[in-house]
């Protein structure tokens, strides 16, 4: 179970309790943070093979955060959760290194396929 | 046998006869050479020129001390010392003019239209006066200071003199006729390029009657724009052609007026005009200009649609970060409870109700994300944004 791991990164603590709730309901060891720099703070001591980070976060955002996660885990899989997205905004998530992208009000059970898809490909990656 | 003395006179009367034949010969040969001065009116004439060659041939004919040219201006009738020579006889030349006057000799030479010797001043020195005069009009006087000891003029001399100058006021007249004609040529040419820059100006010109308003004359803008032919265009009212505040006003004239050009097939080109009061051909004449301002009002049009829409796409962005956020609130919790809910329950269906109807918002913002241009639709008594056509 550690292996599946997923780190959540939203500052409205409503999200948070509430990806918290859904992806651990489905057996997945969540944590969460409020912003990028907190986030910056857990990914030092441990490895999440999935992050769910908003885009638009106070201090540093959701992109600068994916790059620094990325450097440290070329292997980890990122996604994206945004507000607002603009074509110039999803241009620089691409640029980043985020895998895929939802918009809110997305569907749970997209996130829930996109965790497991996540660790599928992360599984994949680690046998070879 | 003749006498001796009858064969000196007759010898004697031979020589006198050749000489005299030669002199002849000389002064035809010399008139014919001191001709016309058609070459001094084809170049850039100045009546100075003129004066000093007609100077240097008079000066072969019978060389004066000192010469002096008045040129006579043709709207005051005064006499202007116009050339002289040597140069330090100009004060001693406008002092015997004034003498010459004085006592009439100036009007007396002018009178007989032919050369006249009288003593100057000093009476001790004579001056040769003679009208610079075509058949119709005198041009100007020629006075000419004679040598000390000389106190006239051999009669040969004074007919050669008479027909340098003559030739001198012909001469000035052709000049006059060639000014005038190289005046005209390039009044002409002048009015030819004042016409095709008009032509080609990119602004229409309607000419006025002030007293009826109506047009006497249009450029060709103004009638390949209002789209009437000339004599169609000619004797229109101003204000069935051009709507404006102040058409054909010359209070207008103080700036553009913004108005609308009405077209043969009635439709309005909006378009800024210009009046002004001008007197053509001694009539008072409206002249009213306008320029067509049909793509400035369509780029005003798009810029203001543009800053329309920039505030809408501003709006929408914060306005869907807003709302997402509860939304995917609302949305997930309903979700979830429908994860961990039998469809028995008594809350089942009021939780799908939430998620389906917070997930209709959801795809209501995600329209306002991707508006892409400015649609509206009626809606009551005005206009509101089409979100459908307008994200398309």
């Amino acid at each position: 179970m550690p292996d599946r791991k997923i780190l959540v990164v939203d500052d409205e603590p409503s999200i948070r309790k509430l990806l918290k709730m859904v992806f651990t309901t489905q057996g997945y060891g969540v944590s969460v943070a409020e912003n990028a720099e907190q986030a910056l703070q857990i990914l030092e001591n441990n490895a999440y093979p999935v992050m769910f980070f908003d885009v638009n976060l106070p201090g540093m955002n959701g992109i600068d955060l994916c790059q620094r996660a990325k450097t440290a885990n070329p292997k980890a899989i990122i996604y994206a959760i945004t507000g607002y997205t603009s074509d110039f905004e999803l241009t620089r998530c691409r640029e980043a290194g985020f895998d895929d992208y939802f918009t809110k009000p997305a569907a749970m059970a997209d996130l829930l396929k996109a965790a497991e898809d996540g660790f599928e490909k992360n599984r994949r990656w680690e046998s070879q | 046998m003749m006498p001796t003395d009858s064969i000196t006179g007759l010898k004697t009367r031979i020589d006198s006869l050749e000489n005299n034949q030669r002199k002849i010969m000389y002064a035809l040969d010399m008139a014919l050479t001191l001709s016309d001065f058609q070459e001094e009116i084809n170049q850039r004439f100045r009546p100075q020129a003129l004066f000093k060659e007609v100077q240097n041939r008079i000066d072969r004919v019978f060389p004066f001390d000192a010469y002096a040219f008045y040129f006579v201006d043709q709207e005051s009738s005064d006499f202007g010392l116009s050339f002289y020579e040597p140069e330090d006889r100009r004060t001693y030349f406008e002092d015997e003019f004034d003498f010459l006057i004085d006592n009439g000799f100036v009007a007396w030479a002018i009178r007989e239209k032919k050369g006249i010797t009288v003593a100057a001043r000093d009476h001790r020195r004579h001056l040769f006066l003679h009208p610079v005069a075509t058949q119709s009009r005198t041009r100007g006087l020629f006075i000419g200071l004679l040598q000390e000891g000389q106190n006239s003029i051999p009669e040969v001399s004074i007919y050669l003199l008479s027909i340098i100058l003559r030739n001198a006021a012909n001469a000035l007249e052709s000049t006059e006729h060639y000014t005038c004609i190289t005046r005209g040529k390039a009044l002409r040419e002048s009015k030819d390029r004042i016409e095709a820059v008009i032509d080609a100006l990119p602004v229409g010109i309607l000419v006025v009657d002030p007293q009826t308003n109506q047009v006497i004359d249009a450029n060709p803008l103004a009638i390949a724009t209002i789209g009437r032919p000339q004599d169609e265009m000619v004797n229109q009212r101003l204000s069935d052609l051009l709507r404006t505040k102040n058409a054909g006003s010359p209070d207008a004239a103080k700036g553009l007026t913004e108005g609308s050009l009405i077209t043969r097939g009635d439709a309005a080109i909006p378009v800024y005009s210009s009046t002004i009061g001008v007197d053509i051909g001694n009539r008072p004449c409206l002249v009213v200009s306008f320029i067509d301002i049909s793509e400035k009002r369509k780029l005003e049009y798009e810029r203001n649609l543009k800053d329309k829409f920039l505030g809408i796409i501003e709006l929408a962005g914060a306005v869907c970060h807003e709302l997402n956020q509860p939304l995917q609130v609302v949305m997930g919790n309903a979700e979830y409870m429908l994860m961990n809910m039998p469809p028995t329950s008594e809350y089942y269906e009021n939780a799908k109700d939430i998620k389906e109807h917070s997930a209709k918002m959801g795809a209501f913002t995600r329209k306002l994300m991707k508006l892409t241009q400015y649609k509206t639709k009626e809606y009551l008594s005005g206009n509101i944004l089409d979100i459908d056509l307008s994200s398309d």
